[in-house]
C-alpha cells in the first residue's frame, strides 16, 4: 500500500490528512499545534522519519517559517531511503519563492511540484474547490491519485511555482466576490431590497458570482457557507498584492480587498470564519444583525 | 391590450421588437430612422408623447435617464397629457428610484398606475428574448401587464410593490457586475503577467469559488478574440454613479464599488464619450503593462519589475 508522509500545520493540513488517510498509509510529522493527530496516522517526531520509506512526500504548513525551515532542512529524503524524491508542496508559497526552492533541491535530486487546494468550505470539497498543479506533466500523472484523494479536481498550471501563482489569481477574485457581494446587498437591504429578493434576481443576472449564489441564500436563511478563516484569506491576498507589486500589476480592487480582509482579521479575530465578514457590513452599514427583529 | 413604447434606442428597441406581432403597437422616438424601422414591421408611429398615450393602454418608456423620464412624462405634448384613469405607465429606464417613485406619485393623482420593470443582461439577450425584466410596483398593475413583459422575456421578476425596488435591483446588479468585472480583469493581468495563460486561468476560476459572470463569458470571449458586451461605457459610469449616490444616500460603506467607479473613470476620460464598455479591457492592459492574449509579459522576458 502506498504510503504518505506529509508534514504540516493547521486547518487545510488537518483536512488534507483527514481525507489521506481514507486511503492510503500515512505518516505525519506535525510542525504546528498538534491538530493533525488523525485516527489510523502515524507521528514522527522529525524531517528524516518522516521521509524514511515513504512513497511520497508531501507538505502542507499554514505559517511560511515552518514551510521554509522543511524545505532548507538537511534532513528531508535524509535517509536516501524513501521510494521516491518527489515533494508535493501544498502550502500556499510565494510562487518565485517555490522555483528558487526547486532549483535549490534539484541539486540534491529533490523534485519538488506545487499543488495548493483552493476551497472555501471543506464539507463541499466537490463543488467548487481545486488543487492547482505546477511541475512536469509525467510526475502529476504519478501523484493525480493521491492528488485527487484530496480534491477530486486538479488542474495541471505549469511548471514548477504556476500551481501557487494560480492559487493566488484564485483566492483573489474569490475574495473580490464575497466582498463585493457583501457591500453591494448591504447597499441594496439599506434601500429597501429584501435579501431573499436579491439572492433569487441577482443570481439569474449578469451580478452573478459564486459568493452571491451561495452567500445571499445563507444571509437570507441565517447559516454558513464557508469554514476557511480571515486570516487564511488575508494570508493569500498579502501575497497576492506582493506579486502585484514585484511584477508591476496595480490591482486596485484586490488591493483593497487585502486591506478589508486585514481590517476584518485585526477586528475578529484572525481564526473567525470568513462569514463573519457578514457582520462587519450590517454594522458598518447600520443593518440589523441577521434574527435581530 | 394596445401598447405604446416610447424610447427606441438600443435597448429599447430590442425589447419593443418583441412586442410586433404580439400586440398592436404604437411607438415614439426623437430618431425618425428608429420609427421608420418600426413601422415598416407594422407599428404605427405617434407624433408626440401625447398622442402615443391616448392610443394606448400601457405604455412602456425606456429612455437614457430618469430626466428623459420627466420630460417625456410632463414636458410639452408630454404623455401625462395623453393618459387617463385605468392606463398603465411602465418604466423601463435605468432611473433613479426615488425619482420614479415621484413620477408614480404625480400619475397617481390621475388614477395611472406607474411601475418600473428595468432589464439586466446583455444586448444579446434582449435580442434573443430571454432578458431579465425586474420589476416592482403595484401588484395589479403588474399582473395586467405580465402578458407584455412575457412577450418581451419569459424571465420577469416583481420585488415587492414599491415602485423603484426594480431599479435599485438593477443598480446593485450593475454594481456586483462592474466590481467583478474590474476585479476578474485586474487580477488575472496580475497572472499574465506572471506567465500564467489566459486559457489556464479562466479554467481554474470557472472551477472554483471565484467564478463570476465575467469570468464565465468575457473571459472565454478575449481568448477567441470576439466581442462579449456591447455598452456604451459612459452610460456604465453613469449607472455605476447611480448605485455610489444610492450607497451615499443610506451611509453605505463601497470601498471596492468606489475604487471600480473610479477606473471606469479613468477608461472613459481616457478613451472619451463614444467609448463602448468592451474598450475597458484595453484600459486595464495597458494599467498593468500586459496583453490577455498574446506573449508580452515580464515572466515570459524574465524580468519582474
Amino acid at each position: 500500500m502506498t504510503t504518505i508522509g506529509l508534514a504540516g500545520s493547521g486547518e487545510i493540513a488537518a483536512f488534507v490528512v483527514r481525507q489521506l488517510a481514507r486511503k492510503y498509509t500515512v505518516r505525519v510529522l506535525d510542525v504546528g499545534d498538534g491538530s493533525l493527530r488523525c485516527e489510523g496516522t502515524e507521528k514522527v517526531d522529525s524531517a528524516s522519519s518522516l521521509t524514511k520509506d515513504v512513497d511520497i512526500v508531501a507538505l502542507c504548513t499554514d505559517s511560511e517559517a515552518a514551510r521554509d525551515a522543511l524545505l532548507r532542512s538537511p534532513d528531508l529524503f535524509k535517509s536516501g531511503s524513501a521510494a521516491s524524491t518527489i515533494l508535493v508542496d501544498m502550502s500556499q508559497g510565494d510562487p518565485d519563492e517555490t522555483r528558487l526552492f526547486a532549483k535549490d533541491l534539484s541539486e540534491r535530486g529533490i523534485t519538488i511540484v506545487d499543488a495548493p487546494l483552493h476551497t472555501e468550505n471543506t464539507e463541499a470539497i466537490e463543488e467548487a474547490s481545486a488543487i492547482f498543479f505546477g511541475g512536469p506533466a509525467p510526475v502529476l500523472e504519478s501523484v493525480r491519485d493521491v492528488l485527487t484523494a484530496v480534491c477530486p479536481k486538479v488542474i495541471h498550471c505549469g511548471e514548477v511555482g504556476t500551481g501557487h501563482a494560480m492559487r493566488l489569481v484564485v483566492a483573489s477574485i474569490a475574495a473580490c466576490n464575497r466582498l463585493i457581494t457583501y457591500e453591494c446587498a448591504a447597499m441594496g437591504a439599506r434601500n429597501g431590497l429584501a435579501m431573499a429578493d436579491m439572492a433569487t434576481v441577482l443570481n439569474k443576472s449578469s451580478g452573478y458570482n459564486s459568493a452571491s449564489a451561495r452567500v445571499l441564500p445563507a444571509l437570507a436563511a441565517n447559516v454558513r457557507t464557508a469554514d476557511v478563516t480571515l486570516g487564511t484569506w488575508a494570508s493569500d491576498l498579502r501575497k497576492a498584492s506582493a506579486l502585484g507589486m514585484r511584477y508591476g500589476a496595480p490591482m486596485l480592487l484586490a488591493t483593497m480587498a487585502r486591506s478589508t480582509l486585514d481590517a476584518a482579521s485585526n477586528r475578529l479575530g484572525e481564526s473567525s470564519s470568513i462569514d463573519r465578514l457578514a457582520e462587519i457590513w450590517e454594522v458598518d452599514s447600520g443593518l440589523p444583525a441577521p434574527g435581530a427583529g | 391590450m394596445r401598447i405604446g413604447y416610447i424610447g427606441l434606442g438600443a435597448m429599447g428597441g430590442a425589447l419593443a421588437r418583441h412586442l410586433i406581432g404580439k400586440f398592436p403597437l404604437s411607438v415614439f422616438d426623437l430618431n425618425q430612422k428608429a420609427v421608420d424601422s418600426f413601422v415598416e414591421l407594422g407599428a404605427t408611429a405617434a407624433a408626440t408623447p401625447a398622442e402615443l398615450g391616448r392610443n394606448s393602454d400601457v405604455v412602456l418608456l425606456c429612455l437614457p435617464r430618469s430626466s428623459d423620464v420627466q420630460a417625456v412624462l410632463f414636458g410639452p405634448n408630454g404623455l401625462a397629457e395623453g393618459l387617463s384613469t385605468g392606463k398603465i405607465v411602465v418604466d423601463q429606464t435605468s432611473g433613479v428610484p426615488a425619482e420614479t417613485r415621484d413620477f408614480a406619485r404625480q400619475l397617481e393623482e390621475m388614477g395611472v398606475p406607474l411601475f418600473d420593470a428595468p432589464v439586466s443582461g446583455a444586448m444579446a439577450t434582449a435580442i434573443a428574448g430571454t432578458i431579465s425584466i425586474i420589476a416592482s410596483g403595484p401588484h395589479t398593475a403588474f399582473q395586467t401587464v405580465l402578458p407584455v413583459l412575457q412577450a418581451i422575456s419569459p424571465n420577469v421578476f416583481h420585488c415587492g410593490e414599491r415602485v423603484g425596488n426594480g431599479q435599485t435591483m438593477k443598480t446593485v446588479n450593475n454594481m456586483m457586475n462592474v466590481s467583478c468585472r474590474l476585479a476578474t480583469l485586474e487580477v488575472v493581468a496580475m497572472g499574465r503577467k506572471f506567465g500564467l495563460p489566459l486559457q489556464a486561468m479562466t479554467e481554474a476560476i470557472n472551477a472554483t469559488t471565484a467564478r463570476n459572470y465575467t469570468s464565465q463569458g468575457m473571459l472565454p470571449a478575449i481568448a477567441e478574440g470576439r466581442q462579449s458586451t456591447k455598452f456604451w461605457l459612459a452610460l456604465q459610469v453613469k449607472d455605476i454613479h447611480q448605485a455610489i449616490s444610492l450607497a451615499a444616500e443610506q451611509k453605505v460603506p463601497m470601498p471596492i464599488g468606489g475604487a471600480a467607479r473610479s477606473i471606469l473613470q479613468i477608461g472613459l476620460n481616457t478613451l472619451g464619450k463614444d467609448a463602448q464598455l468592451e474598450q475597458m479591457i484595453g484600459v486595464i492592459e495597458s494599467m498593468a503593462d500586459t496583453k490577455f492574449v498574446g506573449t508580452s509579459t515580464n515572466a515570459e522576458t524574465g524580468d519582474a519589475k
